[in-house]
């Protein structure tokens, strides 16, 4: 079946959202973002209603949403501290109701959403292909290029403000991050599905290893075997990708946690006999 | 004798509504050993963290060896309070001196490695190097922050409850390791809730309730206890 375009197409983009999900889910797994994740990436929704009812790529308006939701909520964050759950809140309801408000706007016939709902990896075109893969390029670079800076960031925020890096900088920069990654993974499981897809392979990762380096490396590759795995059920079933790769992705969540449970109750047994 | 700080009329709210510090002057001359004493909410760790540029001050001036404090942020070494650093981050004991030495976007250096290697020895963690955050027992974290300020070469180094949470013996080789530092000629001052151990140690107290209401000897008197502590405030209450 890897003869279709459609597949080749799927697969790369897989690959591609993998790549991203495994750096990026680990940040936001460890830098306790995901809720501020799923706020963004609800937030796009209100972008591609928008660009239904205005005739423009629905993708650009998820991108124009979610970078404006990133900057929303890192602006109020940062004046607000801890009550940043509720602007959260606010922003993920509001950008669902302004998505069904413009797409009701609409004359005519109304789009099928569920594709950007839980999405719909087997229909992944190239010009969306092209546009996952320099959003990738872009986010993988900037934290490659400053890679000791944000684990610097990441692991003390508070120090690497004393010892005179840009944080406020970085808090951005990182959301911002988000909302393209977010963007990334809307083509492949949906704007519903997309924090488990962040959070599922960095959880998984973390049962394994205990630097920052191999807990990346395992998360994109636990990450790729998801989106793979899902895939093929997916073409098998005929279901939405979304909903396939994210079951893949809870499943051996599942499966690894219970497997750990048990490997550390005999641990504690062998040392306690 | 120059001053280390000089901090002139500080006033500091904490989260811009509670008045956390009023019109603080103190000079500490370099060498100094100063402990800061006084109750939760007197101020103590905000203090610290003005002088560092954490919290704004309302007005007044700091100024460190002679310097605005924004100019001379290199020469002040600071180790925060325990509770306020991750403890499961996935990060080893080596990689955290090394995130403080390396500029975001260099490579390490193997000199930062060697420097980061002779500041763990110092500390007598050396043999951590390669362990996790996780691993380590509450005296090798608070050894461990201790040596990431140390890494960048402070002449001020400030610290923030380093004994809170470390066992007796931990709390024993800290205070050692202070004092090695200052009498090498680091101005050191430690913020804590350990009234016996940091008199003990230091040269001069500080004692903040909102105000600075002693500056001298690390001798305690009766009087000084209650207005710090609140003994007899209690029954006028």
């Amino acid at each position: 079946m890897l003869r279709y375009q459609f597949m080749q197409n799927a697969l790369l983009a897989s690959i591609m959202a993998s790549l991203v999900c495994g750096v990026i889910g680990v940040i936001i797994v460890e830098r306790k973002l995901v809720m501020m994740s799923g706020g963004i990436a609800h937030t796009a929704f209100g972008g591609v209603g928008l660009g239904y009812l205005c005739g423009f790529d629905p993708m650009l308006g998820a991108i124009g949403f979610s970078v404006l939701a990133a900057l929303g909520i890192g602006f109020v964050r940062r004046r607000n501290g801890a009550k940043s759950d509720v602007i959260i809140a606010l922003f993920w309801s509001l950008g669902m109701a302004l998505g069904v408000l413009f797409v009701a706007l609409m004359p005519g016939y109304p789009p099928d959403l569920n594709s950007y709902l839980f999405g719909s990896i087997l229909s992944v075109t190239r010009q969306d292909l092209w546009m996952m893969a320099s959003l990738s390029v872009a986010a993988l670079l900037s934290i490659f290029v400053y890679y000791n800076g944000w684990k610097a960031y990441l692991f003390d925020p508070q120090y690497a403000q004393v010892i005179g890096r840009p944080t406020a900088l970085l808090e951005y920069a990182l959301l911002v991050l988000v909302a393209l990654c977010v963007v990334i993974l809307i083509r492949i499981v949906g704007i519903i599905l997309v924090i488990a897809l962040f959070t599922a392979p960095a959880a998984c990762a973390a049962f394994f290893s205990r630097t920052l380096e191999k807990r990346i490396a395992l998360a994109i590759g636990f990450s790729m075997l998801f989106s793979v795995g899902g895939l093929f059920i997916s073409y098998g079933l005929d279901c939405p990708s979304g909903t396939a790769i994210i079951l893949v992705a809870v499943t051996s969540y599942g499966i690894l946690w219970a497997l750990k449970a048990i490997s550390e109750r005999q641990k504690l047994k062998h040392r306690v006999s | 004798m120059t001053s280390a700080l000089s901090v002139q009329d500080l006033t500091v709210y904490y989260d811009s509504r509670t008045l956390a510090l009023k019109d603080v002057n103190i000079e500490v001359p370099e060498g100094d050993f100063l402990g800061i004493l006084g109750p939760n909410g007197g101020g103590k760790s905000t203090f610290l963290k003005a002088i560092i540029g954490l919290v704004k001050p309302e007005k007044g001036t700091i100024r460190a060896f002679g310097k605005s404090i924004g100019k001379e942020r290199g020469l002040i070494g600071y180790v925060p309070q325990f509770s306020n650093v991750e403890h499961d981050f996935p990060i080893t004991v080596e990689q955290v001196l090394l995130t403080s030495l390396v500029n975001g976007f260099s490579r390490i250096s193997s000199a930062q490695k060697d420097k980061a290697h002779e500041v763990l020895g110092s500390v007598g963690i050396e043999n951590l190097a390669k362990r996790n955050l996780q691993e380590l027992s509450g005296g090798e974290f608070q050894r461990l922050l201790i040596a990431r300020a140390l890494c960048r070469d402070p002449r001020l180094l400030l610290l923030d409850e380093p004994t809170a949470s470390v066992d007796p013996q931990s709390r024993k080789t800290i205070f050692q390791l202070l004092g090695d530092l200052n009498r090498a000629g680091m101005t050191i001052m430690i913020v804590s809730h350990d009234t016996l151990s940091v008199s003990g140690s230091v040269k001069h107290i500080a004692c903040f309730t909102q105000t600075l209401v002693y500056h001298g000897e690390p001798s305690l008197s009766e009087s000084l206890i209650k207005e710090l502590y609140g003994g007899g405030l209690l029954f006028n209450a």
